[in-house]
């Protein structure tokens, strides 16, 4: 992608987290602004890996070459002890009551929804994820 | 019993511990993967990549709908 296009798209991220933090959870204004990206991400994903699939079957990598350098064992030792960490917590957290004193990946995210500045940069930031998991 | 201010701590040194780790990977110039890379390399497969997705659906939804 263009470096022209990667700032339209942040552009059009942080616009539509602008949109989406005048809504609040669970109402149908925030089921709407989230089923877009939603649906646009299933339409982009199908697509995306129907053109992977094409292209190996053409003879051209399926995938880009800094995706298969590093030896696959190692990273996965190296990125297992956090995760696998992060995840322990998240499981000791939510085993725990009350949540006030035991938040959560999830109560955490609440708080920095709360604020209007918060909750764009965490709609602006899920937006930016799903685009690289989608085009990955 | 452990408090808020402890668990609010332990959170922050595993987001520290995350952000040193993709820190080493860029500094290993490659030996080493980033975060990036092994999302990269899991989302290769159609099966990895329909996998990310769902869980990135489910936490939109999870955190900014209900």
């Amino acid at each position: 992608m263009s470096l022209g296009r990667r700032w339209t798209a942040a552009a059009a991220a942080l616009g539509y987290a602008l949109l989406a933090s005048f809504t609040r959870p669970f109402t149908w204004g925030a089921d709407v602004v989230t089923a877009v990206p939603l649906a646009l991400a299933v339409v982009v994903t199908v697509r995306f890996t129907s053109a992977v699939g094409r292209r190996s079957k053409e003879g051209r990598p399926a995938v880009r070459q800094e995706q298969v350098a590093p030896r696959p064992a190692r990273a996965g030792i190296f990125w297992a002890v956090p995760i696998l960490a992060a995840t322990g917590w998240e499981l000791y957290c939510y085993a725990n009551l009350p949540r006030a004193a035991h938040p959560t990946l999830s109560s955490l995210l609440d708080m920095l929804d709360a604020t209007r500045g918060g909750k764009i940069v965490a709609f602006a930031s899920w937006l930016v994820l799903g685009w690289f998991l989608v085009t990955a | 019993m452990i408090g808020r201010h402890t668990t609010l701590i332990v959170w922050a040194v595993l987001g520290t511990g995350v952000v040193a780790c993709e820190l080493v990977a860029v500094l290993s110039r490659g030996r080493i993967p980033g975060l990036g890379t092994v999302v990269g390399r899991v989302a290769a497969s159609r099966a990895g990549r329909y996998l990310l997705v769902l869980a990135w659906m489910w936490l939109g939804w999870h955190a900014f709908a209900r």
